[in-house]
Protein backbone atom coordinates (compact mmCIF):
# COMPACT_ATOMS: atom_id res chain seq x y z
CA UNK A 1 0.00 0.00 0.00
CA UNK A 2 2.87 2.19 0.59
CA UNK A 3 3.91 2.38 -2.73
CA UNK A 4 0.33 3.29 -3.89
CA UNK A 5 0.91 6.57 -2.00
CA UNK A 6 4.27 7.03 -3.75
CA UNK A 7 2.37 6.75 -6.78
CA UNK A 8 -0.31 8.49 -5.99
CA UNK A 9 2.46 11.55 -4.76
CA UNK A 10 2.93 13.19 -8.16
CA UNK A 11 -0.85 13.66 -9.01
CA UNK A 12 -1.04 15.13 -5.66
CA UNK A 13 1.72 17.60 -6.20
CA UNK A 14 0.82 17.87 -9.76
CA UNK A 15 -3.07 19.27 -8.62
CA UNK A 16 -1.51 21.85 -5.97
CA UNK A 17 1.02 23.36 -9.03
CA UNK A 18 -1.83 23.71 -10.90
CA UNK A 19 -3.58 25.74 -8.77
CA UNK A 20 -0.69 27.73 -7.88
CA UNK A 21 -0.65 27.94 -12.09
CA UNK A 22 -4.33 28.63 -12.37
CA UNK A 23 -4.44 32.06 -9.54
CA UNK A 24 -1.18 32.90 -12.13
CA UNK A 25 -3.47 32.64 -15.17
CA UNK A 26 -6.51 34.41 -13.43
CA UNK A 27 -4.32 37.00 -12.18
CA UNK A 28 -2.00 37.53 -15.11
CA UNK A 29 -3.10 35.40 -18.33
CA UNK A 30 -0.56 37.18 -20.08
CA UNK A 31 2.72 36.22 -18.24
CA UNK A 32 1.10 32.71 -17.66
CA UNK A 33 0.34 32.55 -21.85
CA UNK A 34 4.11 32.66 -22.25
CA UNK A 35 5.75 29.98 -23.64
CA UNK A 36 8.51 30.30 -21.16
CA UNK A 37 6.21 30.55 -18.07
CA UNK A 38 4.90 27.15 -19.30
CA UNK A 39 8.28 26.04 -19.30
CA UNK A 40 9.07 26.83 -15.59
CA UNK A 41 6.07 25.52 -14.55
CA UNK A 42 7.26 22.14 -15.90
CA UNK A 43 10.84 22.57 -14.53
CA UNK A 44 9.09 23.03 -10.54
CA UNK A 45 6.67 20.18 -10.97
CA UNK A 46 10.23 18.29 -12.33
CA UNK A 47 12.03 19.16 -9.16
CA UNK A 48 9.42 18.47 -7.01
CA UNK A 49 8.95 14.78 -8.46
CA UNK A 50 12.32 13.65 -9.44
CA UNK A 51 15.17 13.61 -7.99
CA UNK A 52 18.13 15.47 -9.48
CA UNK A 53 20.29 12.59 -10.48
CA UNK A 54 17.45 11.15 -12.16
CA UNK A 55 16.34 14.99 -13.78
CA UNK A 56 20.10 14.95 -15.15
CA UNK A 57 19.47 11.42 -16.81
CA UNK A 58 16.31 13.01 -18.23
CA UNK A 59 18.09 16.01 -19.39
CA UNK A 60 20.41 13.75 -21.10
CA UNK A 61 18.09 12.04 -23.06
CA UNK A 62 16.59 15.22 -23.93
CA UNK A 63 19.63 16.23 -25.29
CA UNK A 64 20.32 13.49 -27.36
CA UNK A 65 16.90 13.75 -28.79
CA UNK A 66 17.31 16.87 -29.69
CA UNK A 67 20.72 16.63 -31.54
CA UNK A 68 18.46 13.44 -34.07
CA UNK A 69 16.08 16.34 -34.30
CA UNK A 70 18.52 18.61 -35.70
CA UNK A 71 20.29 15.99 -37.77
CA UNK A 72 16.75 15.17 -39.17
CA UNK A 73 16.23 18.22 -39.95
CA UNK A 74 18.91 18.30 -42.34
CA UNK A 75 18.30 14.66 -43.55
CA UNK A 76 14.82 14.97 -45.20
CA UNK A 77 16.35 11.94 -47.16
CA UNK A 78 17.41 9.79 -44.52
CA UNK A 79 15.46 6.36 -43.66
CA UNK A 80 12.97 7.25 -40.68
CA UNK A 81 14.79 3.82 -39.17
CA UNK A 82 17.98 5.69 -39.48
CA UNK A 83 17.36 8.57 -37.00
CA UNK A 84 14.42 6.46 -34.76
CA UNK A 85 16.36 3.29 -34.34
CA UNK A 86 19.03 4.54 -32.16
CA UNK A 87 16.61 6.69 -29.91
CA UNK A 88 14.62 3.58 -29.15
CA UNK A 89 18.16 1.49 -28.11
CA UNK A 90 19.26 4.73 -25.95
CA UNK A 91 15.83 4.81 -24.55
CA UNK A 92 15.75 1.14 -23.95
CA UNK A 93 19.48 1.69 -22.27
CA UNK A 94 18.50 4.57 -20.15
CA UNK A 95 15.08 2.51 -19.65
CA UNK A 96 17.58 -0.12 -18.43
CA UNK A 97 16.04 -3.37 -20.52
CA UNK A 98 17.13 -6.59 -19.50
CA UNK A 99 17.67 -7.40 -22.69
CA UNK A 100 21.49 -5.41 -23.27
CA UNK A 101 23.91 -6.84 -20.72
CA UNK A 102 24.72 -3.22 -19.08
CA UNK A 103 24.61 -4.44 -15.59
CA UNK A 104 27.49 -2.25 -14.54
CA UNK A 105 26.30 0.84 -16.29
CA UNK A 106 22.72 0.31 -15.04
CA UNK A 107 23.43 0.23 -11.52
CA UNK A 108 24.54 4.03 -11.62
CA UNK A 109 20.82 4.83 -14.01
CA UNK A 110 18.23 5.33 -11.44
CA UNK A 111 14.46 5.32 -12.30
CA UNK A 112 13.64 7.61 -14.97
CA UNK A 113 9.66 9.01 -14.29
CA UNK A 114 8.59 9.79 -17.07
CA UNK A 115 10.42 8.52 -19.80
CA UNK A 116 8.47 6.05 -21.13
CA UNK A 117 5.92 8.77 -22.54
CA UNK A 118 8.88 11.03 -23.37
CA UNK A 119 10.08 8.68 -25.91
CA UNK A 120 6.83 8.77 -28.24
CA UNK A 121 7.13 12.57 -27.64
CA UNK A 122 11.04 12.73 -28.86
CA UNK A 123 10.07 10.62 -32.01
CA UNK A 124 7.17 12.70 -33.19
CA UNK A 125 9.36 15.70 -33.37
CA UNK A 126 11.98 13.91 -35.04
CA UNK A 127 9.82 12.83 -37.32
CA UNK A 128 7.97 16.08 -38.16
CA UNK A 129 11.42 18.06 -38.49
CA UNK A 130 12.41 15.51 -41.07
CA UNK A 131 9.40 16.18 -42.60
CA UNK A 132 10.20 19.97 -42.64
CA UNK A 133 6.71 20.64 -41.64
CA UNK A 134 7.57 23.94 -38.95
CA UNK A 135 10.42 24.89 -37.68
CA UNK A 136 11.49 22.56 -34.30
CA UNK A 137 12.53 25.35 -32.07
CA UNK A 138 13.65 24.31 -28.76
CA UNK A 139 11.09 26.28 -26.49
CA UNK A 140 8.00 24.09 -28.37
CA UNK A 141 10.84 20.50 -27.80
CA UNK A 142 11.36 21.05 -24.36
CA UNK A 143 7.37 22.00 -23.02
CA UNK A 144 5.70 19.08 -25.90
CA UNK A 145 8.32 16.35 -23.88
CA UNK A 146 7.88 17.86 -20.47
CA UNK A 147 4.33 19.12 -20.07
CA UNK A 148 3.21 18.11 -16.89
CA UNK A 149 -0.27 17.55 -17.75
CA UNK A 150 0.91 14.51 -19.92
CA UNK A 151 4.57 13.98 -17.81
CA UNK A 152 3.40 10.95 -16.05
CA UNK A 153 1.89 8.95 -17.77
CA UNK A 154 0.32 10.38 -20.97
CA UNK A 155 -2.26 10.47 -22.65
CA UNK A 156 -0.17 10.91 -26.05
CA UNK A 157 -0.78 13.92 -27.41
CA UNK A 158 0.42 14.67 -31.12
CA UNK A 159 2.41 17.66 -32.22
CA UNK A 160 -0.31 19.26 -34.46
CA UNK A 161 -2.87 19.02 -31.08
CA UNK A 162 -0.02 20.16 -29.27
CA UNK A 163 0.94 23.17 -31.09
CA UNK A 164 -2.71 23.79 -31.83
CA UNK A 165 -3.26 23.80 -27.67
CA UNK A 166 -0.84 26.40 -27.30
CA UNK A 167 -1.78 28.64 -29.99
CA UNK A 168 -5.35 28.55 -28.22
CA UNK A 169 -4.12 28.88 -25.01
CA UNK A 170 -2.51 32.64 -26.49
CA UNK A 171 -6.05 34.25 -26.38
CA UNK A 172 -7.62 31.24 -23.63
CA UNK A 173 -10.21 32.77 -21.68
CA UNK A 174 -11.46 29.86 -18.47
CA UNK A 175 -15.14 30.43 -18.10
CA UNK A 176 -17.27 29.49 -15.24
CA UNK A 177 -19.05 26.66 -16.68
CA UNK A 178 -15.92 25.34 -17.89
CA UNK A 179 -14.18 25.43 -15.10
CA UNK A 180 -16.80 23.17 -13.49
CA UNK A 181 -16.73 20.97 -16.35
CA UNK A 182 -12.48 20.08 -16.28
CA UNK A 183 -12.46 20.29 -12.27
CA UNK A 184 -15.75 17.73 -11.99
CA UNK A 185 -13.40 15.20 -14.15
CA UNK A 186 -10.81 15.59 -11.92
CA UNK A 187 -12.41 15.21 -8.94
CA UNK A 188 -13.62 12.17 -10.58
CA UNK A 189 -10.58 10.81 -11.67
CA UNK A 190 -9.19 11.08 -7.90
CA UNK A 191 -12.71 9.33 -6.89
CA UNK A 192 -11.49 6.14 -9.37
CA UNK A 193 -7.85 6.27 -8.24
CA UNK A 194 -8.66 6.72 -4.23
CA UNK A 195 -11.65 4.72 -3.55
CA UNK A 196 -12.70 2.28 -6.10
CA UNK A 197 -8.87 1.62 -7.05
CA UNK A 198 -8.09 0.14 -3.92
CA UNK A 199 -11.50 -1.89 -3.02
CA UNK A 200 -10.84 -3.65 -6.29
CA UNK A 201 -7.01 -4.50 -5.37
CA UNK A 202 -8.54 -5.73 -1.95
CA UNK A 203 -10.38 -8.15 -4.18
CA UNK A 204 -6.84 -9.16 -6.05
CA UNK A 205 -5.36 -9.27 -2.82
CA UNK A 206 -8.06 -11.68 -1.63
CA UNK A 207 -7.65 -14.38 -4.51
CA UNK A 208 -3.44 -14.05 -3.92
CA UNK A 209 -4.37 -15.16 0.08
CA UNK A 210 -6.95 -17.77 -0.91
CA UNK A 211 -3.91 -19.72 -2.90
CA UNK A 212 -2.20 -19.89 0.11
CA UNK A 213 -2.26 -19.21 3.62
CA UNK A 214 0.70 -16.65 3.29
CA UNK A 215 1.74 -15.03 -0.35
CA UNK A 216 0.95 -16.86 -3.73
CA UNK A 217 4.87 -17.54 -3.71
CA UNK A 218 5.28 -19.94 -0.89
CA UNK A 219 3.83 -23.65 -0.19
CA UNK A 220 1.65 -24.05 -3.33
CA UNK A 221 -0.78 -26.66 -4.15
CA UNK A 222 -1.60 -27.90 -7.75
CA UNK A 223 -4.94 -26.28 -8.42
CA UNK A 224 -5.10 -23.47 -5.72
CA UNK A 225 -2.59 -21.81 -7.32
CA UNK A 226 -3.63 -21.75 -10.97
CA UNK A 227 -7.53 -21.06 -9.56
CA UNK A 228 -6.14 -18.21 -7.74
CA UNK A 229 -4.20 -16.83 -10.09
CA UNK A 230 -6.87 -16.38 -13.10
CA UNK A 231 -8.84 -14.52 -10.88
CA UNK A 232 -6.66 -12.24 -9.79
CA UNK A 233 -5.25 -11.45 -13.12
CA UNK A 234 -8.50 -9.88 -13.73
CA UNK A 235 -9.23 -8.20 -10.47
CA UNK A 236 -5.46 -6.39 -11.83
CA UNK A 237 -6.92 -5.69 -15.50
CA UNK A 238 -9.83 -4.14 -13.52
CA UNK A 239 -7.95 -2.18 -10.90
CA UNK A 240 -5.80 -0.58 -13.55
CA UNK A 241 -8.96 0.46 -15.34
CA UNK A 242 -10.19 2.35 -12.69
CA UNK A 243 -6.17 3.23 -11.72
CA UNK A 244 -5.56 4.18 -15.28
CA UNK A 245 -8.73 6.08 -16.53
CA UNK A 246 -8.69 8.05 -13.00
CA UNK A 247 -5.46 9.49 -13.50
CA UNK A 248 -6.33 10.15 -17.30
CA UNK A 249 -9.58 12.01 -16.00
CA UNK A 250 -6.75 14.15 -13.79
CA UNK A 251 -5.17 15.40 -16.06
CA UNK A 252 -7.55 15.86 -18.76
CA UNK A 253 -9.55 17.70 -16.27
CA UNK A 254 -6.27 20.01 -14.95
CA UNK A 255 -5.62 20.51 -18.68
CA UNK A 256 -8.65 22.03 -19.65
CA UNK A 257 -8.25 24.81 -16.97
CA UNK A 258 -5.48 25.55 -19.03
CA UNK A 259 -6.77 25.03 -22.53
CA UNK A 260 -5.16 22.51 -23.28
CA UNK A 261 -7.19 19.30 -25.18
CA UNK A 262 -5.85 15.92 -24.48
CA UNK A 263 -6.80 13.22 -26.29
CA UNK A 264 -8.75 10.74 -24.87
CA UNK A 265 -7.31 7.36 -23.48
CA UNK A 266 -10.45 4.57 -22.90
CA UNK A 267 -13.68 3.99 -24.91
CA UNK A 268 -15.62 1.20 -22.78
CA UNK A 269 -12.93 -1.02 -23.05
CA UNK A 270 -14.96 -3.93 -21.28
CA UNK A 271 -17.63 -3.92 -23.97
CA UNK A 272 -14.94 -4.88 -25.79
CA UNK A 273 -16.00 -8.44 -27.62
CA UNK A 274 -12.34 -9.34 -29.25
CA UNK A 275 -8.54 -8.78 -28.88
CA UNK A 276 -8.27 -5.94 -31.33
CA UNK A 277 -12.03 -4.15 -30.85
CA UNK A 278 -10.07 -4.10 -26.85
CA UNK A 279 -7.05 -2.30 -28.19
CA UNK A 280 -8.96 0.11 -29.92
CA UNK A 281 -11.12 1.37 -26.61
CA UNK A 282 -8.11 0.71 -24.36
CA UNK A 283 -5.10 3.35 -23.61
CA UNK A 284 -6.27 4.55 -26.66
CA UNK A 285 -3.29 7.30 -27.65
CA UNK A 286 -0.92 4.48 -27.70
CA UNK A 287 -2.49 1.96 -29.36
CA UNK A 288 -2.90 4.99 -32.17
CA UNK A 289 0.69 5.91 -31.64
CA UNK A 290 1.76 2.46 -32.71
CA UNK A 291 -1.14 1.92 -35.51
CA UNK A 292 0.07 5.34 -37.07
CA UNK A 293 4.25 5.34 -36.68
CA UNK A 294 4.71 1.46 -36.61
CA UNK A 295 1.75 -0.95 -38.39
CA UNK A 296 0.88 1.82 -41.24
CA UNK A 297 4.64 1.94 -41.65
CA UNK A 298 5.36 -1.53 -41.44
CA UNK A 299 2.22 -1.65 -44.07
CA UNK A 300 3.81 0.66 -46.59
CA UNK A 301 7.17 -0.78 -46.52
CA UNK A 302 5.36 -4.22 -47.69
CA UNK A 303 3.33 -2.25 -50.24
CA UNK A 304 5.91 -0.58 -51.79
CA UNK A 305 8.25 -3.57 -52.27
CA UNK A 306 5.29 -5.17 -54.46
CA UNK A 307 3.67 -7.07 -51.73
CA UNK A 308 -0.32 -7.58 -52.82
CA UNK A 309 -1.41 -10.28 -50.79
CA UNK A 310 -2.96 -8.48 -47.72
CA UNK A 311 -2.48 -12.44 -45.70
CA UNK A 312 1.54 -12.07 -46.09
CA UNK A 313 1.75 -8.39 -45.28
CA UNK A 314 -0.75 -7.39 -41.89
CA UNK A 315 0.39 -10.44 -39.86
CA UNK A 316 3.69 -9.06 -39.67
CA UNK A 317 2.72 -6.04 -39.10
CA UNK A 318 0.84 -6.59 -36.32
CA UNK A 319 3.25 -8.84 -34.87
CA UNK A 320 5.57 -6.42 -34.44
CA UNK A 321 3.42 -3.67 -33.27
CA UNK A 322 1.88 -5.45 -30.55
CA UNK A 323 4.98 -6.97 -29.45
CA UNK A 324 7.26 -3.36 -29.21
CA UNK A 325 3.82 -2.48 -27.71
CA UNK A 326 3.63 -5.35 -24.91
CA UNK A 327 7.82 -4.96 -24.51
CA UNK A 328 7.08 -0.97 -23.30
CA UNK A 329 5.20 -1.64 -20.60
CA UNK A 330 8.38 -2.87 -18.85
CA UNK A 331 11.51 -3.62 -18.65
CA UNK A 332 12.39 -6.95 -17.18
CA UNK A 333 12.14 -10.37 -19.40
CA UNK A 334 8.12 -10.87 -17.84
CA UNK A 335 7.58 -8.09 -20.98
CA UNK A 336 8.93 -10.09 -22.95
CA UNK A 337 6.44 -12.42 -22.32
CA UNK A 338 3.67 -10.07 -22.56
CA UNK A 339 5.21 -8.57 -26.19
CA UNK A 340 4.80 -11.99 -27.48
CA UNK A 341 1.28 -12.91 -26.15
CA UNK A 342 0.10 -9.36 -27.15
CA UNK A 343 1.82 -9.55 -31.12
CA UNK A 344 0.69 -13.41 -30.82
CA UNK A 345 -3.26 -12.62 -29.59
CA UNK A 346 -3.20 -10.04 -32.35
CA UNK A 347 -2.37 -11.88 -35.64
CA UNK A 348 -4.52 -14.95 -34.05
CA UNK A 349 -7.61 -12.30 -33.95
CA UNK A 350 -6.84 -11.13 -37.42
CA UNK A 351 -6.67 -14.42 -38.72
CA UNK A 352 -9.77 -15.51 -37.17
CA UNK A 353 -11.14 -12.15 -39.10
CA UNK A 354 -10.01 -13.10 -42.68
CA UNK A 355 -10.98 -16.88 -41.95
CA UNK A 356 -13.99 -16.72 -40.77
CA UNK A 357 -15.67 -13.97 -43.09
CA UNK A 358 -14.21 -16.43 -45.70
CA UNK A 359 -15.55 -19.19 -44.73
CA UNK A 360 -19.28 -17.53 -43.57
CA UNK A 361 -22.13 -15.11 -45.74
CA UNK A 362 -22.16 -12.10 -44.52
CA UNK A 363 -25.69 -12.09 -43.31
CA UNK A 364 -24.49 -15.43 -41.19
CA UNK A 365 -21.62 -13.38 -39.92
CA UNK A 366 -24.05 -10.38 -38.95
CA UNK A 367 -26.02 -13.05 -36.71
CA UNK A 368 -22.71 -14.71 -35.54
CA UNK A 369 -21.68 -11.26 -34.25
CA UNK A 370 -24.61 -9.94 -33.06
CA UNK A 371 -25.03 -13.27 -30.78
CA UNK A 372 -24.81 -12.40 -27.11
CA UNK A 373 -23.33 -15.73 -26.26
CA UNK A 374 -21.03 -15.38 -28.39
CA UNK A 375 -19.88 -11.67 -27.66
CA UNK A 376 -19.96 -12.60 -24.15
CA UNK A 377 -17.44 -15.56 -24.73
CA UNK A 378 -15.49 -13.23 -26.66
CA UNK A 379 -15.23 -10.68 -24.28
CA UNK A 380 -14.33 -13.21 -21.58
CA UNK A 381 -11.23 -14.97 -23.21
CA UNK A 382 -9.98 -11.41 -24.43
CA UNK A 383 -10.08 -9.81 -20.94
CA UNK A 384 -8.19 -13.46 -19.76
CA UNK A 385 -5.69 -12.90 -22.21
CA UNK A 386 -4.64 -9.94 -21.63
CA UNK A 387 -4.76 -9.96 -17.99
CA UNK A 388 -2.45 -12.93 -18.10
CA UNK A 389 -0.42 -11.36 -20.57
CA UNK A 390 0.16 -7.80 -18.03
CA UNK A 391 1.32 -10.23 -15.31
CA UNK A 392 4.53 -8.62 -15.50
CA UNK A 393 3.09 -5.19 -13.83
CA UNK A 394 2.31 -7.11 -10.55
CA UNK A 395 4.34 -10.01 -10.21
CA UNK A 396 8.31 -10.00 -10.33
CA UNK A 397 10.49 -12.20 -12.89
CA UNK A 398 10.84 -14.39 -9.21
CA UNK A 399 7.11 -14.48 -8.22
CA UNK A 400 6.14 -15.35 -12.11
CA UNK A 401 8.69 -18.26 -12.29
CA UNK A 402 7.35 -19.53 -8.88
CA UNK A 403 3.51 -19.31 -10.09
CA UNK A 404 4.67 -20.85 -13.43
CA UNK A 405 6.37 -23.50 -11.63
CA UNK A 406 2.97 -24.71 -9.65
CA UNK A 407 1.02 -25.30 -12.54
CA UNK A 408 0.65 -28.48 -13.76
CA UNK A 409 -0.75 -28.41 -17.19
CA UNK A 410 -4.04 -30.18 -17.00
CA UNK A 411 -4.66 -27.78 -13.56
CA UNK A 412 -3.74 -24.98 -15.80
CA UNK A 413 -6.17 -26.15 -18.80
CA UNK A 414 -9.22 -26.90 -16.37
CA UNK A 415 -8.59 -23.45 -14.44
CA UNK A 416 -8.61 -21.60 -17.75
CA UNK A 417 -11.53 -23.11 -18.92
CA UNK A 418 -13.41 -22.82 -15.45
CA UNK A 419 -12.17 -19.37 -15.04
CA UNK A 420 -12.99 -18.47 -18.98
CA UNK A 421 -16.66 -19.66 -18.59
CA UNK A 422 -17.57 -18.25 -15.74
CA UNK A 423 -16.12 -15.19 -16.56
CA UNK A 424 -18.63 -15.27 -19.58
CA UNK A 425 -21.48 -16.17 -17.67
CA UNK A 426 -20.66 -13.30 -15.43
CA UNK A 427 -20.67 -10.73 -18.44
CA UNK A 428 -23.70 -12.05 -20.45
CA UNK A 429 -25.62 -11.90 -17.13
CA UNK A 430 -24.68 -8.21 -16.49
CA UNK A 431 -24.73 -7.27 -19.92
CA UNK A 432 -28.96 -9.00 -20.22
CA UNK A 433 -29.66 -7.00 -16.34
CA UNK A 434 -28.40 -3.75 -17.80
CA UNK A 435 -30.44 -3.85 -20.71
CA UNK A 436 -33.15 -4.09 -18.75
CA UNK A 437 -34.61 -0.29 -18.67
CA UNK A 438 -35.62 0.10 -14.86
CA UNK A 439 -31.88 -1.62 -14.49
CA UNK A 440 -30.70 1.30 -17.01
CA UNK A 441 -32.31 3.75 -15.75
CA UNK A 442 -31.59 3.82 -12.12
CA UNK A 443 -27.62 2.79 -13.02
CA UNK A 444 -27.40 6.03 -14.93
CA UNK A 445 -29.58 8.16 -12.01
CA UNK A 446 -26.94 6.63 -9.77
CA UNK A 447 -23.59 7.66 -12.08
CA UNK A 448 -25.40 10.77 -13.08
CA UNK A 449 -25.08 11.70 -9.36
CA UNK A 450 -22.05 10.58 -8.79
CA UNK A 451 -19.70 11.54 -11.44
CA UNK A 452 -21.82 14.06 -14.19
CA UNK A 453 -23.09 16.83 -11.40
CA UNK A 454 -20.87 19.56 -12.45
CA UNK A 455 -21.62 21.98 -10.00
CA UNK A 456 -19.46 24.25 -7.72
CA UNK A 457 -21.50 22.50 -4.62
CA UNK A 458 -20.51 18.94 -5.54
CA UNK A 459 -17.48 19.62 -6.94
CA UNK A 460 -16.70 20.83 -2.70
CA UNK A 461 -18.31 18.16 -1.65
CA UNK A 462 -16.14 16.04 -3.62
CA UNK A 463 -13.02 17.75 -1.90
CA UNK A 464 -14.48 17.79 1.25
CA UNK A 465 -14.50 13.75 0.80
CA UNK A 466 -11.31 13.35 -0.49
CA UNK A 467 -9.47 15.57 2.13
CA UNK A 468 -11.81 13.84 5.14
CA UNK A 469 -10.58 10.31 3.65
CA UNK A 470 -7.67 11.52 3.86
CA UNK A 471 -6.85 12.50 6.73
CA UNK A 472 -9.36 9.99 9.08
CA UNK A 473 -8.08 6.29 6.62
CA UNK A 474 -4.79 6.83 4.62
CA UNK A 475 -2.46 5.60 7.30
CA UNK A 476 -4.56 2.74 8.50
CA UNK A 477 -6.05 2.04 5.33
CA UNK A 478 -4.96 -1.79 4.69
CA UNK A 479 -6.02 -2.65 8.38
CA UNK A 480 -8.98 -1.07 7.94
CA UNK A 481 -10.18 -2.55 4.73
CA UNK A 482 -8.97 -6.04 5.46
CA UNK A 483 -10.94 -6.02 8.31
CA UNK A 484 -14.06 -5.78 6.23
CA UNK A 485 -13.27 -9.24 4.95
CA UNK B 1 -4.86 21.34 -60.17
CA UNK B 2 -8.48 22.32 -58.82
CA UNK B 3 -10.31 20.26 -56.33
CA UNK B 4 -12.68 18.71 -58.64
CA UNK B 5 -9.87 17.27 -61.13
CA UNK B 6 -8.02 15.96 -57.91
CA UNK B 7 -11.21 14.17 -57.06
CA UNK B 8 -12.16 13.08 -60.29
CA UNK B 9 -8.40 11.31 -60.56
CA UNK B 10 -9.01 9.78 -56.73
CA UNK B 11 -11.74 8.39 -58.02
CA UNK B 12 -9.50 6.31 -61.00
CA UNK B 13 -7.59 5.60 -58.27
CA UNK B 14 -10.17 4.46 -56.24
CA UNK B 15 -11.55 2.27 -58.33
CA UNK B 16 -7.92 1.12 -58.96
CA UNK B 17 -7.10 0.05 -55.45
CA UNK B 18 -10.52 -1.31 -54.42
CA UNK B 19 -10.72 -3.25 -58.15
CA UNK B 20 -14.40 -2.08 -58.36
CA UNK B 21 -14.97 0.53 -61.71
CA UNK B 22 -18.31 1.06 -59.67
CA UNK B 23 -17.08 3.27 -56.47
CA UNK B 24 -17.67 6.88 -56.49
CA UNK B 25 -16.60 8.97 -53.92
CA UNK B 26 -17.37 12.43 -52.61
CA UNK B 27 -16.18 14.41 -50.00
CA UNK B 28 -17.91 13.04 -47.14
CA UNK B 29 -16.75 8.81 -47.87
CA UNK B 30 -15.37 7.17 -45.14
CA UNK B 31 -13.79 3.79 -44.43
CA UNK B 32 -17.21 1.98 -43.69
CA UNK B 33 -18.60 3.22 -46.88
CA UNK B 34 -16.30 1.19 -49.43
CA UNK B 35 -16.08 -2.16 -49.38
CA UNK B 36 -12.73 -4.01 -48.68
CA UNK B 37 -11.33 -0.39 -47.27
CA UNK B 38 -8.85 -2.27 -44.17
CA UNK B 39 -6.01 -1.20 -42.80
CA UNK B 40 -4.19 -2.96 -45.72
CA UNK B 41 -5.90 -1.25 -48.38
CA UNK B 42 -5.52 1.72 -47.04
CA UNK B 43 -2.10 1.94 -46.97
CA UNK B 44 -2.36 0.56 -50.22
CA UNK B 45 -4.53 3.66 -51.29
CA UNK B 46 -1.88 6.10 -49.61
CA UNK B 47 0.93 4.68 -51.59
CA UNK B 48 -1.09 4.96 -55.24
CA UNK B 49 -2.00 8.84 -54.61
CA UNK B 50 1.65 8.90 -53.40
CA UNK B 51 2.50 7.44 -56.84
CA UNK B 52 -0.39 8.88 -58.90
CA UNK B 53 -0.02 12.72 -57.43
CA UNK B 54 4.23 12.15 -57.48
CA UNK B 55 3.77 13.49 -53.99
CA UNK B 56 4.83 12.08 -50.48
CA UNK B 57 2.56 12.27 -47.92
CA UNK B 58 3.68 12.46 -43.75
CA UNK B 59 2.34 10.22 -41.44
CA UNK B 60 1.21 12.27 -38.91
CA UNK B 61 -1.01 13.98 -42.29
CA UNK B 62 -2.16 10.56 -43.39
CA UNK B 63 -3.08 9.76 -39.31
CA UNK B 64 -5.59 13.02 -39.20
CA UNK B 65 -7.61 12.15 -42.20
CA UNK B 66 -10.93 11.80 -41.41
CA UNK B 67 -12.62 11.15 -44.77
CA UNK B 68 -12.18 11.88 -48.35
CA UNK B 69 -13.00 15.47 -48.49
CA UNK B 70 -9.76 15.74 -46.07
CA UNK B 71 -7.62 13.35 -48.53
CA UNK B 72 -8.51 15.33 -51.30
CA UNK B 73 -7.22 18.74 -49.60
CA UNK B 74 -4.39 17.43 -47.90
CA UNK B 75 -3.47 16.21 -51.84
CA UNK B 76 -4.50 19.42 -53.18
CA UNK B 77 -2.41 21.38 -50.39
CA UNK B 78 1.17 19.24 -51.64
CA UNK B 79 -0.03 19.77 -55.60
CA UNK B 80 -0.03 23.30 -55.37
CA UNK B 81 3.16 23.76 -53.54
Amino acid sequence: MQGEYERVLPVAILILLSFIYLVLQQAWPLVAAQDLTFLAFALCFLLLVMSLTALAWLFAFMALGYFVVLISRRCSKCHPLFLVGPLVILFAIFKRYEIFPLQSLYAHIPDLTGLSFIIFRVVMFVLDAREGNTSPDILTYLNFCLSPFTFLSGPIQRLRAFREDIDRRKNFHLTATDAAVALTRTMNGLLKVLFIGPFIQEFQSFFLRAADGSTVVTGLHALSVPAAYGPAALCYLLFLYFNFSGYTDIVIGLGRLFGFQLPENFNKPFAATNFLDFWSRWHISLSLWFRDYCFTPVLKYAVRAGVRNPAVATPPAYFISFGLLGLWHGRTWPFIVCGFMLATGSVLNHSYRVVISGLMSKEGLARLNSNQMWQALGSAVTFFYIAIAITGLWLSGAEFIAVLQSFTLSAACLTTIIVILSLAAGILALRIGLERAPVRKTLGILLRLIFGTETSFAIAIKIFIVIVWYFAFSTHLPDFVYRGF
Amino acid sequence: MDKMNIQSVLQEVFQDVFDDPSIVITRATTASDVEGWDSFNHVRLIVAVEERFKIGLSTAEVADLRNVGELIDLVGSHVRT
